[in-house]
């Protein structure tokens, strides 16, 4: 309370400050009204940081720049004054208002000052203002609010399931005598509350005048004042939920400039009074039942993943991610808790901890964003466990949304503009791309999309938004997802015997959008079965599931959740001048090698090795540096996340190849007939079905498998391409 | 025993309203007391009921309430009700105490207030919430679980088929079938629709193949009561005869949407309220009816039992031995833990080699001989139509605030037989797929996604999935797949009453035995896994987990709760069995 404006008494109510100083005791014992008004103002006027030398008064400013409204955070009060905020928490319902009054009175006066600087003296119009409240305090459960909580601020979030046309809602009624024809100006309940109409005129009649009836009053809606509100339907965050519960719904009610703010679908974080309104009168039956809900006076869309910030974290946990980040095997410990239920993999449980954990966001100096975000491809034969990596990622990672490549189309993948079907209006429905923001897209079953729909993440994958064009409707949405894409072989299982290109049937536009493409392979060897047979053993045994070397900061998947989002928030690691230098070599010396093996095949691999793929490595050192809390991604992350990329994408991209030099000279010679064969049947820009083309060229004795694998080399080169879900051929050069 | 202080079932409010005035007295300083004690807490008077309940035999004294003898229980009396949780609504909130003059009254338990209520300040009332569920009867239910007071009027079917004639004779099946179909399309279609209750086929307003139920919970712990539980509440019925009185409406008061409540279009003339005092939630072994057999079952005594039941499953399905034991074993499992998307336990059972002709023939007399052992099992024909319908996945409607009911919207521990053989070739569409990934996803990971609108919420959910079809099912894959090979027809086979208790006892307490595995023998099983993948490259590792799962399974069925190598070659004999005869198909 005191020495906050020590030396800074500033502007012209030096009066009230006086007062104060003078008399300290009447602060937060008895807050009158009164004296809340005042010190409302006072906070309005005068609460400042120290911005190096110069003074921030950041409410003042922000009430001369946005005179409508004004968002105050309630750690700014407490700072100001401990019973200040202590009653907008407690009472909100008698000290907002003040509050409004106050913010409505300091607007007032600062623009009778500004006029008065002009030198021309201006009458101020004394506009409304609406006080938003806003805190870091951890939000709570909506299973928690109870009837201790009434009438008092309460945070909470979740989603907003449904929001209801705007109304308008009467703040004062003017009633109007049926007989005596007085007027009387009543004020209405806030939020959901109605007026409360006296029942008899007290208009004393005089001698020869009827005197009023019992119930006189006619409401006058045109000289009653009003203002817009909408009721919203929030819904628990899923992630809440406990097991087998379902999820709990709450009515919102939100009015002035909140109005129109909120779409379904979005996840919010409101203050507001809990409060209570009367059940509908369809209800009598049950009397004494009344309904629950918030007077929002204060609310926040979640964007980030960590959203909510870092104050979201108690002290113990701070200190407790941060003596694991320590701890020497703690890159090891992570990537043994992700899918501890999953034999064998090291490689892809890497990999899937680097997604989870994210690189680092950059923003260039033009304005272009880099994305922080890695995309993992696993593609290999079925039953090995990829779709159980994908759920144990949506679990785990803070936002996820898991959507299937079969039966999910480009629409529900990105966006899409519905027509509601009563209202006539045009509305954008964002899909698993843009719900997950921030967060991680699980796609199963990638290769069963269809093409036309896989394209349509290409813009979501590298740039992050999608942009909507339909219906008059324009306009570009966030989604700074991960994307994690599991894939069958055409084949349905991965075979050695065919290149690369074969196994990996899938653009090369959008294959070298992802950072790692694993090969996931049935590996069959004697240690592994051991090791999968002693740990089937152990499941059944136990009957529980064993997470094995699941250390105490993971216990559950809440823990690595937790950490995951800690670090996420606390942690955005850049390359140090020796990695950077390390990793241009390197990246020099793969493309050399890349172009050589390409030159000698005489193809292109299957995953070109482009600047993108440098991104991905420093992405992949940057979250590597992410796990342990480690402000510089070193040299050790640089070569860790060159041998992970080793291990995956090149590898992926070199499969094939030996069989590529194994050919025969015989073959190679007849793929080059088959070429020359192909180019003689279609001129350039012609196109031709690709099944007639290889039955044409059968008919002329060539083999089939020869005459694909000419194709494909073209293709590589450009060639020809491909339309029409691979049916059609075009010559292009 | 003495008198009861109490009429606890006539007149449970007296019980109620004295033992809080009582305890008002009791805690009252200076005549004054502060309601606020009772908040979230019990007076005294759910013990009170709970002890007249459990200990002074009052359980048989009150009455169960069904649509078959709801015209013979009075209103404000105390009930047993059992059912599946449904739907939750959450907490409402009511005014729990209020000071009439000088005296405090409580509201608990009651729907309308026994003393009138004069609109009074914020010092005189009380606010308390308490939890609301919605529960409907279990789907799939069979009828030997329940209960009937006396035989139920109006409805046909369910005893008619009880249990002393176990004649099978086809065309009676074909219109079950053709009935059963009918009542699972129609339950399907009344849930969730709040205005079904005004169709035709209603015995005194309420819905008599939708006999639900409102209960109002009170002060139960968090995650006390979950969605599809079956649970038996006690507590006090009351019902409004009364159609509510929809013009006195406030004209001053404002009205927005959403504003209404969910139960708003629960009419309390349709759908009986409960408050509840006392619950519990049922096991298997609760639906035996008391009929338990010896405490102690000696190992002769489960040998003998799992013998009969044993032959009898033979005949049901012609003498063929190996599926005799597979589906012995099937309805044997359950989860017994899980973890992320991992089941363990689980033992779905895919019968192949029924053609559209036998499998009417056997896959009927399974299903109905499993009806009659089993409490909650369902059966579904599979058709594209049934598919592209909308009627598989539970959804939450956000307007009504309601979960539309789904057909896999199920009870835990309910056996589902699909019948694949119904299937004829056509297109499936975007609903189609999905409802083939919700089935595959249910029986792979035990797991229904609800469809929230804006996002799915898993819901474990346990079923044991019996898949009758031609060829081996690739829609449903199941663990482990049984070429059927009968190889005589057995035209009736007589069951008594009693055989049929004691293998449903049999069922209930072999499924609940723990299992564990002797280090010594785990050793002994790893070697021979590892061999067994040495030799045969393509076992996967689902194989070796299901081998594992199937040789508990025959121990429990044994009664043991001791893995032995025994049993391991039993399961081993079985699998060779069946590995010949999918190769000699």
């Amino acid at each position: 309370m005191s020495g906050w404006d020590e030396g800074s008494v500033y502007y012209s109510d030096q009066a009230h400050f006086q007062d104060r100083n003078g008399d300290p005791k009447n602060g937060e014992e008895d807050l009158t009204l009164h004296s809340a008004l005042r010190k409302f103002r006072e906070f309005i006027r005068g609460f400042h940081h120290f911005n190096g030398e110069k003074r921030d008064f950041p409410y003042r400013e922000s009430l001369v720049h946005n005179p409508d409204h004004l968002t105050v955070a309630i750690e700014d009060l407490q700072a100001f004054d401990a019973g200040l905020s202590d009653k907008i928490r407690r009472s909100p319902v008698e000290f907002l208002p003040l509050f409004e009054t106050a913010a409505a009175d300091v607007l007032a006066s600062l623009r009778s000052k500004v006029a008065g600087e002009s030198g021309e003296m201006e009458e101020p119009l004394t506009g409304d203002v609406q006080i938003f409240l806003s805190s870091k305090e951890n939000s709570v459960s909506m299973r928690s609010l109870g009837a201790d909580h009434m009438s008092k601020n309460v945070k909470i979030s979740g989603i907003a399931i449904a929001a209801s046309r705007v109304k308008a809602k009467a703040t004062y009624v003017t009633l109007l005598c049926k007989n005596c024809k007085s007027i009387k100006t009543v004020p209405c309940r806030p939020g959901l509350g109605g007026a409360i109409i006296p029942r008899s005129c007290d208009h004393t009649p005089q001698a020869g005048e009827e005197p009023c009836p019992l119930d006189p009053w006619v409401v006058a809606p045109d000289k009653s004042k009003y203002v817009d509100m909408q009721t919203l339907k929030l819904q628990e965050n899923p992630e809440d939920v406990p097991t087998g519960e379902l999820p709990r719904n709450i009515l919102l009610s939100v009015d002035r400039h909140l109005v129109q703010t909120i779409v379904p679908g979005t996840r919010l974080t409101v203050i507001g009074i809990y409060s209570v309104f009367q059940a509908s009168a369809t209800q009598k039956g049950a009397v004494g039942v009344r309904q629950p809900y918030i007077r929002v006076v204060g609310l926040e869309q979640a964007r980030e993943a960590n959203a909510g910030g870092p104050s979201t974290f108690s002290l113990d946990e701070d200190l407790k991610f941060k003596e694991f980040a320590q701890s020497p095997d703690a890159y090891s410990k992570i990537c043994t808790s992700v899918g501890p239920s999953i034999y064998g993999h090291d490689d892809v449980k890497k990999a899937l901890a680097c997604l989870l954990f994210g690189g680092s966001k950059k923003s260039l100096p033009d304005g272009v964003r880099l994305r922080g975000d890695i995309h993992v491809l696993l593609l290999g034969d079925p039953s090995t466990a990829k779709s159980q990596f994908l759920k144990f990622v949506e679990k785990t990672a803070p936002i996820a949304v898991y959507t299937s490549g079969k039966g999910s189309s480009a629409a529900g993948l990105t966006a899409s503009v519905i027509q509601d079907s009563s209202s006539r209006e045009f509305y954008l429905e964002g899909g698993a791309m843009v719900l997950a923001d921030g967060g991680v897209v699980c796609i199963d079953e990638f290769d069963k999309m269809r093409p036309e729909d896989r394209v349509a993440i290409h813009e979501a994958m590298e740039q992050q938004t999608i942009s909507i064009a339909k219906a008059g409707i324009t306009t570009v949405l966030n989604s700074r997802t991960s994307v994690l894409a599991a894939a069958n072989p055409p084949s349905g299982r991965y075979d050695d015997l065919k290149t690369a290109q074969d196994n990996i049937d899938l653009q090369t536009t959008i294959l070298s959008r992802f950072d790692l493409i694993f090969i996931v392979k049935d590996i069959r060897a004697y240690a592994q079965d051991k090791l999968i047979a002693s740990h089937i053993i152990k499941v059944h045994a136990s009957g529980s599931v064993a997470t094995q070397n699941s250390t105490d900061v993971f216990r559950g998947e809440q823990g690595l959740k937790r950490y995951i989002q800690y670090c996420r928030a606390n942690c955005q690691p850049r390359l140090s001048e020796k990695a950077a230098e390390m990793l241009q070599n390197k990246y020099v010396e793969i493309r050399q090698r890349m172009r050589q093996q390409s030159h000698e095949s005489g193809r292109a691999s299957a995953v070109p090795i482009t600047v993108r793929q440098l991104e991905a490595i420093i992405r992949l050192s940057e979250s590597l540096a992410k796990m342990t809390l480690t402000y510089v991604a070193t040299e050790e992350h640089v070569e860790e996340a060159f041998r992970l990329f080793n291990v995956s994408t090149m590898d992926a991209a070199r499969s094939g190849i030996n069989e590529h030099l194994n050919l025969t000279p015989e073959i190679a010679n007849e793929i080059q007939q088959a070429e020359t064969h192909i180019k003689r049947r279609m001129g350039i820009g012609s196109h031709m079905s690709e099944r007639r083309l290889i039955d044409d060229l059968s008919r002329m004795g060539m083999n089939e498998s020869i005459v694909r694998r000419a194709l494909l080399i073209m293709h590589q080169r450009s060639e020809v391409e491909y339309k029409r879900e691979r049916h059609v051929v075009i010559r292009k050069a | 025993m003495g008198e009861l202080p109490y009429d606890y079932v006539d007149n449970p409010f007296e019980a109620v309203q004295v033992t809080f005035e009582k305890a008002v007295q009791d805690l009252a300083t200076d005549g004054r007391f502060d309601p606020a004690r009772f908040y979230r807490k019990d007076w005294g008077v759910v013990d009170l009921f709970r002890h007249f309940v459990f200990d002074n035999g009052g359980f048989s004294k009150i009455p169960i309430l069904e649509l078959s003898n709801l015209h013979r229980i009075k209103p404000n009396t105390l009930v047993r009700y059992r059912g599946m949780i449904q739907d939750m609504f959450g907490n409402e909130l009511y005014i729990g105490a209020f000071k009439d003059g000088d005296t405090w009254r409580t509201n608990k338990f009651m729907e309308r207030p026994m003393f009138e209520m004069t609109p009074s300040s914020d010092e005189k009332t009380q606010l308390w919430e308490r939890s609301l569920v919605y529960c409907v009867p279990v789907p799939g239910q069979n009828s030997w679980t329940l209960e009937y007071s006396t035989p139920p009027y109006g409805e046909k079917r369910g005893r008619d088929d009880e249990v002393d004639t176990m004649d099978f004779d086809d065309s009676l099946f074909k219109k079950q079938r053709v009935d059963e179909v009918q009542i699972q399309n129609q339950s399907l279609d009344s849930v969730g629709d709040p205005h079904f209750q005004s169709s035709t086929d209603m015995v005194d307003g309420f819905d008599k193949n939708h006999f639900s139920c409102l209960v109002k919970v009170y002060d139960t712990p968090e995650n006390n009561l979950n969605l599809n539980d079956v649970i038996e509440f006690i507590g006090i019925y009351t019902f409004d005869p009364e159609p509510a009185e929809d013009d006195d409406v406030d004209p001053n008061y404002p009205t927005f949407e959403f504003m209404e409540d969910v139960t708003d279009h629960i009419s309390p003339t349709k759908v009986p309220r409960l408050h509840c005092l006392i619950h519990r939630k049922l096991s298997v072994h609760d639906f035996l009816l008391g009929r338990h057999i010896a405490a102690a079952p000696t190992p002769n005594l489960i040998r003998d039992v799992r013998e009969s039941l044993f032959t009898y499953l033979l005949t049901v399905l012609g003498n063929d031995g190996l599926a005799a034991q597979c589906v012995l074993l099937h309805i044997l499992s359950r989860v017994r833990s899980r973890d992320h998307s991992i089941s363990v336990g689980r033992l779905s059972l895919n019968l192949s080699g029924f053609t559209r002709e036998n499998g009417s023939k056997f896959g009927n007399k399974l299903s109905e001989s499993l009806k009659n052992i089993l409490p909650f099992s369902l059966y579904i024909p599979l058709t594209v139509e049934y598919l592209n319908t909308d009627h598989l996945q539970p959804k939450k409607n956000n307007v009504t605030g309601r979960l539309v009911s789904g057909a896999l919207q199920l009870a835990q521990g309910t056996h589902l037989v699909i019948d694949e053989t119904t299937l004829c070739s056509g297109t499936l569409y975007d609903i189609g797929l999905a409802n083939v990934r919700l089935l595959k996803h249910l029986m792979e990971c035990q797991m229904v996604a609800y469809n929230f609108e804006y996002y799915n919420l898993e819901m474990p959910g346990e079923v044991q999935f019996l898949i009758l079809s031609e060829g081996k099912s690739n829609i449903l894959p199941a663990d482990l797949v049984v070429p059927f090979q009968p190889n005589a027809i057995t035209s009736s086979t007589n069951v008594t009453p009693e055989l049929l208790e004691s293998w449903r006892w049999y069922l209930a307490e072999m499924k609940s035995i723990p299992h564990s595995i002797e280090p010594d023998l785990q050793k002994t099983l790893e070697d021979d896994m590892v061999a067994a993948k040495k030799v045969n490259v393509n076992l996967r590792c689902e194989d070796l987990s299901r081998l594992l799962t199937m040789a508990q399974l025959m121990s429990a069925s044994f009664g043991e709760t001791n893995l032995s190598l025994e049993r391991w070659q039993m399961v081993k004999e079985i699998e060779l069995l069946r590995k010949k005869r999918i190769g000699g198909i």
